[in-house]
């Protein structure tokens, strides 16, 4: 099971890291959208929506990531007071709602990506690319982000028993005392 | 759902959100979870559908990649050595005069607001170089830090400012007047802020000693040191510059500061891989942790909306003594509670949706209502205990730096802040003069 969860969790990693550099495509279509504008006299059709569509899996791609780092923002007045078992226990407890939500992302967006694959779904602009691609991202992302809240439900699992977890394996570890 | 009043799905509908924020659920799983929950119960399962269309929505926003284009700049520029620049300068120029390095201090937050949309990254850098500097120099530690966490937060109000592009974003504004909203205000909170320095500096000179007179240097170092401010301000005229003279997108003018921070930072030869990694995973990350709570907080507007609440939210608003200025204080008052306790994006989703039709109703500008907003946000970042300025400074600071100085420390700019938009709220005009200068009178 230790070998799964590493998996997700370097698996997470590795998107982000590859993720991080789409800024590199982004900026250097916005800057040739500006560029071509003045210089040309027109932007070329296509450098807009490209970056475009670029943001829209750098956006979504990366909520699994998140997880791992334990960088979703939450209210820490009560919570960050709790020990690390207590906070674990809290965790399981309130982690209905992360299931409910990933539940229904994940199926409807796999619905839309399905059916806008299956059209091979353009964007009916003049440059009309494919965009089911970027559909399809959603429900990968919401699983890659499912994944990674099966993780923590294990890594919360062994602090309640506790067994120490491996940050390398299960991510970020919550502390004892206040994260800040 | 007939059987329950609207009254009792709305007070429960707020109620849960409010029990597992403080249980600590992360805001994008709150939200997302229980709006869920109660579209299941008002539509059925066909309001799903909903929740992964907004995901499309939001993705296909061409105003939101400004938001990570904004933050690398602002990385990059933290990095790029051009703030110790600034402070060199500011040391020269500013030193002789009493607490003239802490007022150099905050006119460098100003140009770097200008220059980022964020609040950490002058905190950050000033908590760093001017800290340590002051304090060696005799300077009160609490009028030190209180100084650098007040300037600090004018990231998001000095323009540009992600959080007025999410704003303008969710009101259907543009973020050009906006961002030509928050100049004014800028301005004044920084003529605030300096003349409350200068007047307890002249009150109790102790406070805040001047420089000795060796270490003023004469004219030619002042004028050699002016170079400094060259580069900010290309970057400053670049980016808004090409906004509010209407040469590009707010989107674009955000890749043209890139652009610039990555000019700075070549000029500083701080220019690297790792550099620009680290940076680029630091925008990742803040990038898309806004993007989830904005992906989520689209399914709770949805939510909110098809449960009725809101005409009972506008109902209760109404409610309020004090007709349109008792709504005013309640919702600063709301707001001013929520910034002690969550994030200003999250604030911003949550509440938008049921501020904006009273703002509305009472026939005020939104943008002027924004201004005052985000201001409202600046004191959630410097205020206790969920003051991002507060863990970012405390991470920075020198080692006798207590977080009960950083707390004490804040209550005077609190004050401070707290009259500039008391004085924007009785004069709209300093808030909306250069939107109005820039792109004509709205009608």
């Amino acid at each position: 099971m230790t070998r799964i969860a590493g998996a997700i969790t370097r698996l997470n990693i590795a998107i982000a890291r590859v993720a991080a550099w789409l800024i590199a495509p982004m900026f250097f279509l916005l800057m040739a959208d500006v560029i071509m504008r003045y210089v040309v006299g027109s932007a070329a059709i296509w450098t807009a929506e490209f970056a475009q569509l670029l943001f829209g899996v750098y956006a979504v791609i990366c909520g699994g990531y998140l997880l791992v780092e334990r960088a979703h923002v939450n209210v820490d007045i009560l919570y960050g007071r709790f020990r690390r078992v207590t906070k674990a226990k809290v965790d399981l407890a309130t982690s209905v709602l992360f299931f409910l939500f990933l539940g229904v992302l994940i199926w409807q967006s796999a619905d839309m990506a399905w059916e806008s694959a299956e059209s091979l779904e353009t964007s009916n602009s003049i440059w009309n690319p494919w965009i089911w691609p970027v559909k399809v991202a959603i429900p990968i992302a919401g699983v890659l982000l499912l994944l990674q809240g099966l993780v923590r439900i294990a890594s919360d699992i062994r602090t309640v028993m506790g067994l120490e977890n491996d940050p390398a394996i299960f991510g970020k570890q919550a502390a004892d005392e206040p994260s800040h | 759902m007939t059987t329950l009043s609207v009254e009792l799905v709305t007070l429960l509908f707020f109620g849960s959100l409010l029990v597992f924020l403080v249980l600590g659920t992360p805001l994008v799983f709150t939200l997302g979870g229980i709006s869920v929950i109660f579209l299941y119960f008002t539509m059925g399962s066909v309001g799903f559908y909903i929740v992964a269309s907004k995901f499309w929505d939001s993705m296909m926003s061409f105003t939101l990649i400004a938001i990570p284009m904004y933050v690398y700049m602002a990385m990059l520029l933290e990095k790029s050595g051009v703030a110790q620049d600034l402070y060199r300068m500011m040391h020269v120029w500013f030193g002789g005069m009493r607490g003239g390095l802490a007022i150099g201090t905050v006119a460098i937050c100003a140009i770097f607001a200008a220059m980022s949309g964020i609040s950490g990254a002058a905190v950050v850098t000033m908590g760093t170089i001017a800290l340590p500097r002051m304090l060696e120099r005799g300077y009160d530690k609490r009028l030190a830090v209180g100084a650098i966490n007040c300037g600090g937060g004018w990231g998001i109000l000095i323009p540009p400012s992600i959080l007025m592009v999410l704003y303008a974003l969710l009101t259907e504004l543009s973020v050009g007047r906006l961002f030509a909203s928050g100049i004014g205000p800028g301005i004044l909170l920084f003529v605030l802020v300096s003349i409350y320095i200068g007047v307890r500096a002249w009150l109790q000179p102790s406070l805040a000693p001047t420089i000795p007179p060796e270490e003023r240097g004469d004219w030619a170092l002042k004028l050699r040191t002016l170079k400094a401010v060259f580069l900010p301000l290309l970057i400053v005229f670049l980016v808004l510059g090409a906004i509010f003279g209407g040469f590009a997108t707010p989107t674009e003018a955000a890749a043209l500061g890139v652009f610039g921070a990555l000019i700075a930072s070549a000029i500083h030869r701080k220019l690297s891989i790792p550099v620009l990694t680290d940076a680029a995973m630091q925008t990742l990350r803040l990038t898309a942790l806004i993007m989830w709570i904005l992906f989520a907080a689209h399914a709770f507007s949805t939510a909110y909306t098809t449960l009725g609440a809101n005409e009972l939210m506008n109902h209760l608003m109404s409610l309020i003594p004090g007709g349109k200025w008792g709504s005013l204080a309640f919702m600063l008052l709301v707001l001013l509670l929520l910034g002690m306790v969550l994030d200003p994006v999250g604030i911003m989703l949550i509440t938008l949706p049921v501020f904006l039709p009273v703002v509305q109703s009472f026939g005020w500008d939104p943008i002027w209502f924004g201004v005052i907003f985000i201001i409202m946000m600046e004191i959630g970042y410097m205020t206790p205990p969920f003051g991002f300025n507060l863990f970012y400074l405390k991470a920075v600071a020198p080692p006798d730096v207590t977080m009960s100085d950083i707390y004490w420390s804040v209550i005077p700019y609190v004050l401070v802040t707290f009259v500039g938009v008391l004085i924007i709220i009785l004069i709209p005009d300093i808030a909306l003069y250069f939107p109005n200068l820039f792109f004509g009178v709205s009608t």
